[in-house]
């Protein structure tokens, strides 16, 4: 559909019509140019769920003669892993897959992707540190990033005001102004009963480190100070209900929940207002950003990247291709048009891109309707938290299974049925015991 | 000549045996032959992963799974409630049936046989809407008498499960006791009326031990398809994740072991561990029951 050309379209159709009659096989096209079956364009299947990669894979095709990108789209991170899973046992996995930070060991830890350093390596320098590292596991590089993690707090201006309270600066103000919201028959935050990655990204920002590599083996600790100063903060929002339990299986209700005004905060990143602007119809302009909270005392710190802001796109073991896909996945993170098309809202999904100097797309990157005049000041709050994300957070090698043990467990602690405590300590039990059952190493 | 007839009649069974063959045996074995090995890794575990026979550590590991245990346990008990309840109704409805003429109980089975008709997974669908909080009409109708229900609490999951597994299945297990009801000799009615029976009486005592054998066999198929109920927590779960975790039926651990966490393996062992357990259950209730009417 690219062929501009009508001959070369026409020797296409004459080459189709011969494998036809099964003429063509010692055929080897040396007339025809680049396009033919030997030479020709090398097809890259791509797998991946963000919107704007339709477009951006689009542009891809147009910009490149030889490799061609053949794009799927999979609903969503969860199904993803089921359908890369039973791809990778076929042993007919994609080239390329967008992922998240979080599954990277995983996968690595399967043996489903490429070690692609020697193909990317030398283009570190044009991705900010922290973005480069999600798609690193000691050292060798399996993908390329394709975001990088702004974290910060979304408010609601109008209940803020009308109750008299400031944008909680700490962990220990926000509990307190949750206290003042909830006398009101407002909550301060949702906790999704599905979704334990608050007491994840808590963690990461308390320091703590539940995977570490220690020599030959891996540590694990759910249990540290970190971790502990984090279970704190979200066993006192719980224990004293400031907290809505709107799942996200049923998005449009959080969404309506959101621009009703009952609850009154959030702790997102720039991808999340997308479903923000899409659903609401009352409160745009309501909204404003600010840092995210610090522990009582603590220099601002922000997490490491999950879920969208720790996109990467991945290079499979079982692709043919290694080099080009290695290419393709740099050219998509680094070519001015995709990343701009993935920055926006509108096209893309919001995300700001893993580039070395990225400040420049805050301002695509955020809806100007959703926050209204709050819209200027936002930039700044969304730069500044580029330099407080944490790097030193470590996924470990069975954190697909790990995280799904640690859901069944949230919804218990969301329900108040066990403490954030007890969850902690069965983690940490079973953790041990399913990385000593795969057979690797770990002290504990 | 009697064995040639007979190699011939069995040949008319081929077709049966190689769908058992390819669609039953080799499945099962196959099953049974990943369940005895175990992806190992070693060192850091960044090196992928070696194929090893493991024996029967799988199956330990299970046996020992709280979750799988628990699992297994929280739907016999349920099993142990919504069964009975609902076979109670598919009887009283047959019995009633009964009573009537042929030709308007013919009406009504049909009738009361719909719901069975609608495929699990949408009549899963179509309950879930009316029990939503949020646009279910069942959440302001129970306001309106006083009652503050949430049908998808932690305390109510079962029960609002139970219902719509009864009123699915009320119209099939009817069925099958109505015709079993239309299998008892009517010269006893005669007889135990003239002996000044009533029609109750002649329920109990003459049409519910006669049909026995249907009630055990609804009561065991109940059984085994609970045991493997899927659909309708899985669908409960997608709307409510914090009260139906993915570990809540063991068809549902199953799944999320092999196709969440990957581990084929141990998914391959639960399911040979399930049937086992399924077939141990079917046989002693077949037993307990039979064993009475002797």
């Amino acid at each position: 559909m690219n062929f501009t050309n009508p001959r070369r379209r026409f020797a296409h159709a004459a080459v189709a019509g011969l494998a036809l009659t099964g003429l063509l096989s010692a055929c080897g096209g040396s007339d025809s140019g680049d396009d033919t079956k030997s030479s020709g364009p090398v097809t890259l299947p791509f797998w991946g769920w963000a919107n704007g990669q339709e477009a951006v894979v689009k542009a891809f095709n147009a910009a490149h003669k030889d490799v061609k990108l053949k794009y799927t789209k999979v609903t969503d991170q969860l199904t993803m892993q089921k359908q890369l899973t039973n791809a990778v046992k076929a042993g007919n996995a994609p080239c390329l897959v967008q992922n998240t930070a979080e599954y990277v060991t995983s996968w690595v830890s399967q043996g489903a992707l490429a070690d692609i350093t020697q193909y990317v390596g030398s283009s570190k320098d044009r991705f900010n540190a922290g973005a480069w590292a999600s798609a690193q596991v000691q050292g060798k590089s399996y993908g390329v990033p394709t975001s990088s993690s702004p974290n910060f707090t979304i408010y609601r201006t109008d209940l803020f005001e009308k109750y008299g309270i400031e944008p909680p600066a700490t962990w220990d103000d926000f509990i307190a102004a949750g206290k003042v919201l909830k006398k009101h028959g407002v909550k301060i935050t949702n906790y999704a009963g599905e979704d334990p990655s608050t007491l994840e990204v808590l963690a990461m920002q308390a320091g703590a480190h539940w995977y570490a590599i220690d020599g030959n083996s891996w540590k694990v600790d759910f249990q540290d100070a970190g971790t502990l100063k984090a279970a704190k903060v979200i066993q006192e929002i719980i224990d004293n209900d400031l907290n809505s339990k709107l799942s996200f299986a049923d998005y449009a209700a959080v969404q309506r929940n959101y621009d009703n005004g009952g609850t009154a905060t959030r702790q997102i990143s720039t991808w999340q207002m997308a479903g923000m602007v899409q659903n609401f119809t009352k409160s745009f302009g309501k909204w404003a950003l600010s840092p995210w909270p610090t522990y009582q005392g603590e220099a601002a710190r922000t997490p490491a990247g999950t879920n969208l802001t720790g996109s990467v796109t991945l290079v499979t073991k079982q692709c043919e291709n290694q080099k080009q896909a290695a290419e393709a996945a740099l050219w998509m993170s680094t070519n001015t048009q995709a990343v701009k098309t993935m920055a926006s809202p509108t096209t893309g999904n919001g995300v700001m891109p893993a580039l070395a100097d990225s400040n420049s797309y805050a301002g695509q990157a955020i809806s100007d309707k959703l926050l209204g005049k709050n819209y200027q000041p936002a930039q700044k709050v969304v730069t500044d938290s580029l330099n407080t994300v944490t790097t030193d957070w470590t996924f470990g090698p069975d954190w697909t299974a790990m995280f799904t043990e640690m859901q069944a467990g949230w919804a218990k602690v969301v329900n108040k049925q066990e403490k954030v405590t007890d969850l902690l300590a069965h983690m940490q039990e079973w953790t041990v015991k399913d990385l000593k059952s795969r057979g690797i190493s770990v002290k504990g | 000549m009697i064995r040639s007839l007979r190699w011939k009649g069995a040949a008319f069974t081929v077709p049966f045996q190689l769908g058992f063959v390819f669609l039953y045996l080799l499945p099962i074995g196959y099953a049974i032959y990943q369940s005895l090995y175990r992806e190992q890794q070693s060192g850091l575990g960044l090196g992928g992963s070696t194929e090893q026979f493991a024996g029967l550590d799988n199956y330990q590991q299970g046996l020992t799974d709280s979750a799988f245990m628990g699992s297994v346990l929280r739907v016999v008990l349920f099993a142990c409630v919504q069964i009975p309840v609902m076979l109670l109704i598919s009887l009283l409805l047959a019995l009633l049936l009964d009573a009537l003429t042929s030709k308007v109980a013919g009406r009504f089975r049909l009738l009361l046989l719909v719901p069975y008709m609608i495929p699990g997974v949408v009549a899963a669908l179509v309950w879930i809407n009316l029990y939503s909080p949020d646009v279910g009409p069942l959440t302001p109708l129970g306001r309106a008498f006083g009652f503050d229900w949430n049908f998808f609490a932690p305390s109510m999951v079962w029960s609002s499960i139970g219902n719509l597994l009864t009123w699915h299945g009320v119209g099939y297990n009817m069925v099958i006791i109505y015709s079993a009801l239309q299998g008892v000799p009517r010269e006893l009615f005669e007889a135990a009326r003239l002996d000044g029976a009533s029609e109750l009486r002649v329920a109990l005592s003459i049409k519910i031990p006669f049909i026995r054998g249907a009630l055990v066999l609804t009561g065991m198929l109940s059984i085994i398809q609970m045991l493997q109920i899927f659909n309708e927590p899985a669908l409960f779960r997608n709307i409510t994740p914090q009260t139906v975790s993915d570990s809540f039926t063991p068809i549902m651990i199953i799944y999320n072991q092999a196709f969440n966490a990957g581990n084929y393996h141990y998914a391959a062992a639960l399911s040979v561990l399930l049937a086992l357990i399924l077939g141990v259950a079917s046989f002693l209730f077949y037993r307990l029951t039979s064993k009475e009417a002797d």
